[in-house]
């Protein structure tokens, strides 16, 4: 069981039955794989991901996650159900020093996707990067909930999260970073960005910044707004169709999240091809 | 090649082009030149087809096609261009795609098919090298950071790449200092031809200084007060234009 070693107290996952081993990449659930790859040659990086996602999922996914001293930690969640379809996730996050922890959320299809992420930061050095990604549309409900603690100093938090929303699309962010007092030198930054592409559709965006420590680092912002009315007319005065226009934009937006996302390229790749089939690019 | 005639224009709700008349011709440029606030910006914005802007009453056609009933990129394709008096910053869309869409989107247009790579970076380097555009703007965003200068350069780098048949420079030279002012003309003067035309507005005679015109027309209150040849910019430049406004609030009253 050596390859899980980072991933602690699976068996957690309330879906407990529903678990078994594939194989040594992977750890399978009904409805959902959760795959775990270690790379031999890099033992100290751990990536995992959700995939396949099947009709019918309906329950609620409970992860706990240690990132162990020094370690790499990569998990990516990427949601694709059918429309009938929600899912709820409860991740928690314990960074021990020095490790290194990336925790990405891209939620493109389903009825309601909630994901409730908990980090404890209780190591020096950690860096926490969170990107999110909610492409919520035809009723669609995303929701992105976060608690990121920094117990002890010297840590980092990057948290970029941003939501396209269309035709009665719901997105929800809602993120708490805490600096407790003994969090010295901690540098956190939270962004919210958001673009609403029809009237129907709806943000909420509360990102929230506790600082007891009082030399740290520490910034968020939130926006919510249109398509820059008069970049698109730029574009289309040099003879850019409407829809490439709002594409172009479209694209540059995502970029900077998904970019970014991972180290394994193949699920980059992945992710921005389900992301341009959602958005009909 | 182009024609406007008696055209009226309106933005939230208030009468900014009063009955323009103009006859652009192939092989020549025109200057606009006149005070602050007299409807310049407003003229060429409705040529490009700027929606914010609404038309009341006249025509603007392109040989003989109503450039009124088509969307602004439909006009960029039949050969309208518009180099922007503040050029709009779009982070994250590099400049050779967002050049590449554009050329693509007009081939389309046309029934073409989309342009050959090796053709495509071919042009681009070719025109990069008319304006000096400096390298290290490749790898930002559409006139994200861009000075000024670099702006209004980016600007005329777009017009020799799509190369119009009517140019519209709404005041390229703002903003400029004197070597960039130099290379923004050079790159003008260099893509004039017999089967184009150019509209400079302009505040000053300064660029008109580079940039030869054939007629200059003084626009005032939404409508042009006089033409004249290019000696007329350089006689505004010395008088102003107080008699002219003077003239016109009268005539108009």
């Amino acid at each position: 069981m050596q390859y899980i070693n980072n991933i602690y107290d699976y068996k957690t996952v309330d879906v407990k039955s529903y678990f078994g081993l594939k194989t040594r990449q992977a750890i399978i659930a009904q409805g959902f794989t959760l795959k775990v790859v270690k790379d031999p040659d890099r033992p100290w990086l751990t990536s995992a991901y959700f995939e396949e996602t099947a009709p019918g999922v309906n329950h609620t996914v409970k992860l706990n996650v240690k990132a162990e001293p020094r370690s790499i930690l990569e998990l990516h969640i990427c949601n694709i159900l059918e429309s009938q379809d929600s899912i709820k996730y409860d991740i928690s996050v314990e960074a021990e020093e020095y490790s290194s922890v990336t925790l990405s959320v891209v939620s493109l299809r389903g009825k309601n996707v909630e994901v409730n992420i908990n980090v404890n930061i209780v190591g020096q050095n950690a860096t926490v990067k969170l990107p999110g990604l909610l492409l919520p549309s035809l009723d669609e409900t995303f929701t992105y909930h976060s608690n990121v603690v920094h117990s002890v100093g010297g840590s980092s938090t990057i948290q970029k999260v941003r939501t396209i929303a269309d035709k009665n699309g719901v997105g929800d962010f809602f993120g708490i970073i805490k600096v407790l007092p003994n969090a010295q030198k901690s540098v956190t930054e939270q962004v919210n960005n958001n673009i609403l592409l029809s009237s129907d559709s709806r943000v909420e965006s509360k990102p929230q910044l506790e600082i007891y420590a009082d030399d740290v680092k520490c910034s968020h912002g939130s926006t919510t707004g249109m398509l820059d009315k008069e970049a698109l007319f730029y574009m289309r005065s040099r003879g850019v169709s409407e829809k490439n226009a709002q594409n172009l934009l479209l694209k540059s937006f995502i970029d900077e999240i998904v970019n970014n996302i991972s180290s394994d390229k193949e699920y980059v790749n992945l992710v921005q091809e389900h992301i341009s089939n959602k958005l009909e690019m | 090649m182009l024609e406007i005639k008696n055209l009226h224009a309106l933005v939230d709700g208030k009468e900014i082009l009063k009955g323009i008349d103009l006859n652009i011709e192939k092989g020549k440029v025109y200057a606009i030149m006149g005070p602050n606030g007299s409807g310049k910006s407003t003229l060429a914005s409705v040529i490009a087809g700027n929606e914010v802007f609404t038309v009341t009453e006249g025509s603007i056609t392109l040989d003989g096609k109503d450039l009124l009933k088509l969307k602004p990129e439909e006009r960029a394709a039949e050969g309208v261009f518009l180099a922007f008096q503040y050029p709009v910053e779009i982070p994250g869309v590099s400049i050779n795609n967002f050049m590449k869409a554009a050329i693509n989107d007009q081939r389309k247009y046309h029934g073409l098919e989309p342009i050959p790579a090796p053709e495509f970076l071919k042009l681009i380097k070719e025109k990069k090298e008319l304006v000096a555009l400096d390298k290290k703007l490749d790898g930002r965003g559409v006139n994200q950071g861009f000075s000024g200068g670099e702006k209004k350069k980016l600007e005329v780098f777009q017009m020799a790449v799509l190369n119009p048949k009517i140019a519209v420079l709404d005041e390229t030279d703002s903003g400029l200092d004197i070597d960039a002012l130099r290379i923004v003309a050079e790159g003008v003067n260099k893509l004039k031809s017999n089967d184009n035309a150019f509209i400079v507005i302009t505040h000053y005679q300064r660029l008109l200084d580079y940039i030869t015109p054939d007629v200059v027309h003084v626009l005032y209150n939404g409508r042009i007060i006089k033409t004249g040849g290019k000696e007329l910019a350089l006689e505004l430049e010395k008088t102003g234009y107080d008699e002219l406004k003077k003239q016109a609030d009268e005539l108009y009253k």
